[in-house]
């Protein structure tokens, strides 16, 4: 049985799709067969992260429609065995999607490509694609940011899982609810400008499945079209990865989530921080 | 228990006791009057939709509105102006005029009925001693009860009796009751206690945040929460109309 994974947030740009793109690589490295489903229709964005945009021939609102089958539109990811992509379409809208048709492709994930987990790029705001993203899942990553906005509307889309999935409509034990912050920069937590750790927790009252400190390397990745858990050097991926192990259930302890002191060469030159 | 249907009646006229909001007027003034219900409306839009609305016009001096356009204001503002409550003669002839009901005064509240003793005949003799010694309180509602956090953009109603939440309310969460409010946890949403009109409702929480805390219409919103009260197991109460908050420990 497939576990059904949405990434979601509410607001927009905290990272969601880096989210999904690393994670869901995270679990095929650890030998899971997963696929990442872009639910963000018409804003098709995780396989250029993906580094497979070239190779998107058919796309997941075909297969909604009956216009293609999911073996046309899988995508195989060349780096990552056991990781596959289903992509977004550019050029339809949110509304293409209907619970029947994406309950027929999860069944179809699930008992004919015997996946382990279908990890859902939901996309942002609380309306019809979010929710489609969402209504199916077993488990929930909510990527924050540590800021006010970010965790209110985290707390919102707690809400709707709470009320809103399948899980919550059937009354079935509820979605399992993990938060992941994101962009954490510690230096801006210890001048006051940022949330702490603790404060959201408070506010959330959700179990913390990681902390992905602010990086460049997220940037980087990005625009080179591979998910930054692949760049081993990198902070923000080592804490990809530690993420990933708490979610599998193993004990990790929490990496670069306080402020880096500075050397002596930088203190008497100044740098870049 | 089935109902007396000697004929087959299409209905029933009964004395029936309702809980209305009723808006004391003080000011003749319709616009100052409309800027105050944009004003308290937008505190909680979904509790004041299609509300139905006594205006009262026991307290006002002198001049009163013309009750027609005062009728079509709160029309506006989706808000259902059912009665005009006024010993006045003129004041009753203008309701009439403008197609208002008519109720005098505040009539004595009602006595509730009491609830018929349930004591399980079971029970050993010393056991109904002790109960008859206890003070006899009535129980009015077992109310409502909610295990988890409310979230933002969540609105609970607990019609007709109290809501208990065994956890912590978000900015952005609203919840209401007729009866009290308890709430284990932080309360850092809005929170209407007696939101049907009861004055003797309270509000306990075990840390105090919110947004607005409200109780029978009378509320304070959280800048006007005086900062010994802030994050501290309050009750909040109401006494000659106003707003007190109390420490819990």
């Amino acid at each position: 049985m497939s576990q059904i994974i949405v990434v979601t947030s509410g607001k927009g740009g905290v990272g969601k799709t880096t989210t999904s793109a690393s994670f869901g690589s995270g679990l095929a490295l650890k030998g899971h067969k997963t696929v990442i489903i872009d639910f963000d229709i018409g804003l098709r964005n995780l396989d250029l992260i993906m580094g497979c945009e070239r190779r998107v021939v058919y796309d997941f609102v075909n297969v909604v429609n009956d216009e293609a089958n999911l073996n046309q539109a899988l995508i195989k990811d060349k780096r990552v065995d056991n990781l596959f992509l289903l992509p977004a379409s550019q050029t339809r809208n949110k509304d293409a999607l209907t619970r029947e048709g994406v309950e027929r492709i999860f069944d179809q994930l699930t008992n004919e490509h015997n996946f382990d987990y279908i990890v859902c790029d939901s996309p942002a705001g609380i309306e019809h694609g979010a929710l489609m993203a969402l209504y199916f899942a077993d488990e929930a990553i909510i990527v924050t940011n540590p800021e006010v906005s970010s965790v209110r509307d985290s707390d919102r889309i707690l809400g709707i899982l709470a009320s809103q999935s399948r899980r919550a409509e059937r009354g079935e034990d509820p979605v399992k609810e993990r938060m992941l912050l994101t962009r954490y920069c510690p230096t801006r937590v210890a001048s006051g400008d940022m949330l702490c750790i603790e404060d959201i927790e408070e506010i959330l009252a959700i179990p913390l499945i990681g902390v992905i400190p602010e990086s460049g390397d997220v940037l980087k990745a990005s625009n080179s079209g591979s998910p930054v858990i692949l760049d081993s050097e990198s902070n923000a991926a080592q804490a990809y990865s530690d993420a990933v192990d708490r979610f599998l259930g193993e004990e990790v302890p929490l990496r670069f989530i306080t402020e880096e002191k500075p050397g002596l060469f930088k203190r008497l030159f100044g740098g870049k921080g | 228990m089935k109902p007396n249907n000697q004929k087959q009646d299409s209905f029933r006229l009964r004395g029936s006791f309702f809980t209305l909001s009723a808006m004391e007027l003080y000011s003749a003034d319709i616009d100052s009057i409309d800027e105050q219900l944009t004003k308290n409306i937008a505190l909680a839009p979904k509790f004041f939709e299609k509300a139905p609305l006594v205006i009262d016009l026991e307290k006002i001096n002198g001049k009163i509105p013309n009750l027609s356009t005062l009728k079509q204001l709160l029309e506006k503002h989706n808000l259902i102006p059912v009665a005009v409550c006024s010993s006045k003669k003129a004041h009753q002839t203008a309701a009439h005029k403008a197609g208002l009901g008519i109720l005098t005064a505040n009539a004595p509240a009602p006595q509730a009925e009491t609830i018929p003793n349930q004591t399980k005949e079971t029970e050993t003799d010393d056991h109904q001693k002790e109960v008859e010694a206890a003070p006899h309180y009535e129980v009015k509602n077992h109310g409502l009860v909610i295990r988890h956090a409310v979230r933002s953009g969540q609105q609970i109603y607990a019609r007709g009796g109290d809501l208990t939440v065994l956890a912590s309310v978000s900015t952005g969460a609203e919840i209401l009751a007729d009866g009290n409010i308890h709430i284990y946890g932080t309360l850092r949403g809005r929170a209407f206690a007696g939101a049907s009109g009861d004055t003797d409702a309270m509000i306990f929480c075990h840390s105090l945040q919110a947004e607005l805390v409200s109780i029978a219409g009378h509320y304070q919103l959280n800048e006007k929460i005086d900062s010994n009260y802030l994050n501290k197991r309050t009750v909040t109460h109401l006494q000659d109309e106003r707003l007190l908050i109390d420490l819990l420990d």
